[in-house]
């Protein structure tokens, strides 16, 4: 401390205020830090220029962390539209997947239908032909049956007429053969007897 | 509205910066701009805070002033308009 009573700030910067603008950054770094003459003049604003400079201050901040969420929110929102598309793109796939695997078990089953509907075709007319095959048959065996028939009146006719014959020709050999009555039959002529004449 | 184009309006509006370069104007056409602002430094706090800070970054007011630009995020640049 001098004999002023002013204790002398160490000199600042190489030129020792040699230089016109060494103090020229001690009132830059003085607004810097928010200003402080409030001792001065009677000055009331100071607290004016601080509130000035610190919504300056926080101005630039949020116009910072607005372009750092913006740029997030940007960056986010892009990513979450590729996301929410490719999500969307892959749903339209796998149902035109899904579609294309139904169309073809459709069309496995129109061919399935389509052979079981051939094989019931086959199947009727191999049907209609044994019902025909049966009647015939049928038709066959009645004619046989009826010929049979038939056959065995006619010889019912002639064993009658064989029958007729062997009694005919019985009859016929035993018309002279005397016969021995089969029963007596005594008259003792007329009573009183008669004499002889 | 940018915060540069905040500091200059402020500079040509605001009467604490206008006594800040009126203050500046008084050390700059002083006889001993050292002792003028040791005075000054004497009854404001504010000013006596500021060169303890130039004290830490080694008496160099220039390194001082970018360093706490940095640290607060602020275009220093845009200050230094604002005095001119």
């Amino acid at each position: 401390m001098d004999s002023t009573g002013i204790t002398p700030v160490m000199p600042l910067g190489g030129d020792n205020f040699g230089g016109s603008n060494s103090f020229f950054w001690v009132f830059a770094l003085l607004v810097l830090m928010g200003g402080g003459f409030g001792n001065w003049g009677g000055n009331n604003g100071v607290n004016a220029l601080n509130a000035d400079m610190q919504r300056g201050f926080d101005t630039q901040n949020l116009q910072s962390q607005t372009r750092d969420i913006l740029g997030a929110v940007t960056s986010g929102t892009a990513e979450t539209i590729a996301a929410s598309t490719a999500n969307a793109t892959n749903a339209i796939n796998a149902i035109k997947d899904g579609n294309a695997s139904l169309i073809r078990e459709f069309g496995n089953v129109e061919t399935a239908l389509t052979t079981l509907g051939g094989q019931f075709s086959s199947c009727c007319c191999d049907i209609k032909q044994a019902i025909a095959a049966s009647k015939y048959e049928s038709a066959m065996q009645m004619a046989a049956m009826e010929q049979r028939i038939t056959s065995k009146m006619d010889a019912n006719e002639i064993q009658n007429l064989r029958d007729q014959i062997s009694g005919l020709q019985l009859q016929a050999a035993t018309a002279n053969v005397l016969r021995y009555p089969n029963s007596w039959t005594y008259n003792g002529g007329s009573f009183p007897p008669t004499a002889a004449a | 509205m940018s915060y540069p184009a905040i500091l200059q309006q402020l500079a040509r509006t605001n009467p604490q910066m206008q006594s800040i370069r009126n203050m500046m104007n008084i050390v700059k056409g002083a006889n001993n701009p050292q002792m003028m602002l040791d005075q000054m430094a004497q009854n404001n706090p504010q000013l006596k805070q500021a060169m303890d800070v130039i004290r830490q970054c080694g008496n160099d007011p220039q390194k001082a002033f970018y360093a706490l630009a940095e640290q607060k995020g602020v275009d220093p640049q845009a200050i230094l308009e604002s005095l001119k």
